[in-house]
């Protein structure tokens, strides 16, 4: 594999429109193709695929967390299946669906900044206030859980007992709730001020600061998605893939 | 698009696009459940491409058509929700309860911004929690998004204010989500979603159910509990907080959909 090779296969440097339509496919594949051994093979690709992801930072690597959230599900599917009488075959092919799916939209997130989602939703001209709530939402998950480990703390400092019955530990969870949405509460109010101070969403076309380039790479990948597709689909309605 | 409008109705094309999508989530539910295709094999024919595509697509065209109408104030409450329902998902593994919880984020807003606002924060945060954490959660959009209106017409109709009311709307919400629930889980997933649902699912299958019938019956053991639960913490937690914040919220203020102790200033137009 040449140094070029392994740069079109870098998922990170590809548009997200490129990479949708690779879950698309995916998902297509997945629901439509009833062969488990076909649905196996795909599954091993995306696993391959993901083994060629650069690691970034002390993450761990983009297979291992592909494989840690697809195959424990993929598997429980597939036993479950065989203990309620079904067919070794299709107890395979709901495992392998399971598989899939779940290899699909997690290597998916792996490889998609949310702030390239953002742009491209942007240059796709999609509206605003969805792409703003994606990445906000995104972006605010790390915070959100410190905050929630920090409400924890300072609740357990006071002497609140997360341990006991059902009612206790229910106790409990109200008394976490509670501080937890008044700050989200607090800081909405500023934000909300601070963006009714911007103009957003405006009436106008929102321009993006920064932009997600859609390459030669990205063209011709979406066109062998499109075509594998059609394929896929068409074979689906013949019943070729029966 | 008028900030101080509670319920703002929106253009025609956010009403076809509502119109449309309730259309499309209608149908495809009941295509599957009037045509109930058999058991296992529902798993190779296109019932299982119905149940995802319809649901999906309904999804979308419901956020699309929504997400428009919010205030500012709502729409930015948004992103913060869709976090607590992950958070919070992961305090209650902290606390060890046996239960989800994980839309009081969801019901937050519905409370405070309305049906729409609820029904765009569903499917918003199951999109988010999908690309994030689970992927399991993308089909399931529709559900979250009925748990999300059915949250704000009950904070319409007062089931916030007082508080013995809001585990029983917590019921009926949950009982609505698991029949909206089940034909995506029986036939995109086979009744597999992860936890003690699949366990329920296979007990149930072995009893003889068939796959639609196991997922609905794990559905409506599961959810009503579960949502009344997820309505009494979130009536408890938003009924601690100042009025000068609630109040801000223009759906809120309108139907005083939270309990004040000063009755004078208490929203008193009547609904249009």
């Amino acid at each position: 594999m040449t140094a070029r090779d392994h740069h079109a296969l870098d998922l990170r440097r590809r548009h997200p429109v490129t990479k949708l339509a690779g879950v698309t496919l995916v998902v297509v594949m997945a629901l439509v193709v009833v062969r488990w051994w076909v649905l196996v093979l795909v599954l091993t690709a995306m696993l391959a695929l993901a083994a060629l992801q650069p690691r970034p930072g002390a993450v761990p690597a983009p297979v291992r967390t592909v494989a840690a959230a697809a195959l424990p599900l993929g598997l429980l599917g597939g036993l479950l299946q065989l203990l309620v009488g079904a067919d070794p075959g299709t107890a395979a092919q709901l495992a392998a669906r399971l598989g899939l799916l779940t290899a699909a939209g997690v290597l998916f997130g792996l490889v998609t900044p949310a702030i390239d989602l953002m742009t491209a939703a942007a240059q796709l001209h999609l509206d605003p206030r969805i792409g703003y709530v994606l990445a906000g939402a995104v972006a605010l998950l790390p915070r959100m859980r410190e905050r929630a480990r920090a409400v924890v703390d300072a609740q357990q400092a006071r002497g609140l007992g997360l341990r006991g019955g059902p009612v206790r530990r229910w106790r409990s969870l109200v008394s976490l709730t509670g501080p937890l949405l008044l700050a989200v509460f607090v800081e909405n109010e500023e934000r909300a001020a601070a963006l009714a101070t911007r103009g957003f969403p405006g009436s106008g076309r929102f321009v993006p600061y920064r932009s997600v380039p859609f390459t030669a790479v990205d063209a011709t990948a979406c066109g062998l998605i499109g075509s594998a597709l059609v394929v896929v689909v068409l074979l689906g309605v013949l019943g070729a893939l029966g | 698009m008028s900030a101080s409008s509670p319920e703002n109705p929106g253009s025609v094309a956010d009403q076809v696009l509502v119109g449309t999508g309730v259309a499309t989530v209608v149908t495809t539910y009941l295509t599957l459940v009037l045509w109930r295709p058999g058991g296992l094999d529902a798993l190779a024919g296109p019932a299982a491409a119905l149940a995802l595509v319809g649901n999906l697509t309904g999804a979308v065209l419901l956020l699309l058509g929504t997400v428009r109408r919010l205030p500012t104030s709502t729409l930015v409450l948004i992103p913060s929700a869709i976090a607590v329902n992950v958070v919070v998902g992961q305090l209650v593994a902290v606390v060890g309860l046996p239960l989800y919880l994980d839309s009081i984020g969801t019901i937050a807003v519905a409370v405070l911004g309305g049906p729409a606002a609820g029904m765009a924060t569903g499917i918003l945060a199951n999109l988010v929690w999908g690309v994030t954490l689970a992927p399991v959660a993308v089909p399931f959009s529709v559900s979250a998004a009925t748990i999300g209106a059915l949250a704000g017409l009950a904070a319409r109709l007062g089931a916030f204010r007082r508080i013995w009311l809001a585990p029983l709307a917590g019921l009926l919400t949950g009982a609505v989500a698991a029949l909206v629930s089940a034909p995506v889980a029986a036939f995109v997933f086979g009744g597999v979603t992860g936890g003690g649902a699949s366990a329920l699912v296979a007990a149930f299958r072995a009893l003889g159910s068939s796959l639609l019938t196991a997922t609905t019956l794990q559905g409506l053991l599961q959810d009503p509990l579960d949502k009344a639960i997820t309505f009494t913490v979130a009536a408890l937690a938003l009924s601690g907080l100042p009025a000068r914040l609630w109040r801000r919220f223009p759906f809120a203020r309108r139907y005083a959909t939270l309990p004040t102790t000063d009755r004078r200033s208490r929203a008193v137009s009547p609904p249009r």
